[in-house]
């Protein structure tokens, strides 16, 4: 396979300057997520308003490109959406990554598609599924507003 | 140790005998005796001078790559060289590394208290052997060269 398909240029260009980084303020859900493996590390933060929508949606951390671009890219994908939505498209990334699916998301328009099709890649290279997926996982935990650290030695 | 063993199921032995292993390690035995064999048949010198003189070709070539920044210079250097590239997370660098067939280690390497101490997140590590040759050097340091136009870094 092209290392070119996995590195593509849009994940390059958010690996060298990510989105929504940092602390947003007035935040009321975060979670963390750690990689023992690798020493990944992310921290997401969300502003959750009245109406079960992600108002906001920030995160820190340090990785490698895959994990970096990976929750960048979450970030403008989830941000505005409602609770239920954002479940959904994690659910639809997860999959892609994980069991190669289309992603068919009624949610997202052709622009973001394209955005996170371009993870797609990382199926191909099993060591680092796990960089593309943790600040997804950790994104659910902060959503349900678990207090447990994700550790992608426990998840699947 | 095991209690019983069946087609559907396994029971242990009481504690401490539980953790204790059952079958000898036969094959390993016999494979530690062949390696020992080999490694008299070349020669402990040999073979350190096998390694050291890889490692300083290796050294020196890579300090020609400006995006290189090797990590640690002790005395008594063993085959082992931990390096970061500039712009490129070290697992980055493994995947690229292993598209051209050269497989090194990345991350902590079990040392992170160290890592925090050098204020770096990662460091990428590779090592050579007496199976090693000049030749994967070569291709270890066109890899690394490599790795900065996957990442269209200038």
């Amino acid at each position: 396979m092209d290392l070119k398909e996995l590195y593509q240029d849009i994940i390059l260009e958010h690996g060298k300057s990510p989105r929504n980084f940092g602390k947003c303020t007035g935040y009321n859900h975060e979670a963390k997520g750690h990689n023992p493996l690798c020493g990944d590390q992310v921290q997401v933060y969300l502003k959750i308003n009245k109406n079960k929508n992600v108002e906001e949606l920030t995160f820190e951390g340090s990785g490698c490109a895959i994990s970096i671009a990976s929750t960048s890219i979450m970030t403008e994908l989830v941000k505005g959406k409602s609770f239920g939505v954002a479940k959904k498209i994690i659910n639809e990334f997860l999959n892609m990554i994980k069991s190669g699916l289309e992603i068919k998301s009624k949610d997202l328009d052709e622009d973001q598609k394209l955005k996170i099709m371009s993870l797609s890649g990382v199926k191909q290279y099993p060591m680092r599924v796990k960089c593309a997926t943790l600040s997804w996982h950790t994104l659910v935990s902060a959503l349900d507003g678990k207090k447990v650290e994700i550790n992608t030695e426990k998840v699947d | 140790m095991i209690n019983e063993v069946k087609k559907d199921r396994i029971s242990y032995a009481q504690l401490p005998e539980k953790y204790e292993a059952g079958t000898m390690p036969t094959a390993e035995v016999v494979a530690f005796n062949e390696s020992i064999k080999f490694m008299n048949e070349i020669g402990i010198e040999n073979l350190i001078n096998h390694e050291k003189e890889l490692t300083n070709y290796a050294l020196e070539k890579m300090k020609t790559i400006n995006s290189v920044k090797l990590v640690g210079n002790p005395k008594n250097k063993a085959g082992v060289i931990s390096f970061t590239i500039k712009g490129i997370h070290p697992h980055d660098i493994a995947t690229i590394l292993d598209e051209s067939g050269v497989a090194i280690r990345a991350g902590h390497h079990c040392c992170q208290i160290l890592h925090e101490k050098l204020n770096l997140n990662a460091t990428a590590r590779a090592s050579f052997g007496i199976y090693n040759t000049k030749e994967d050097v070569d291709i270890l340091c066109k890899a690394i060269e490599n790795c900065r136009k996957v990442f269209d870094l200038k």
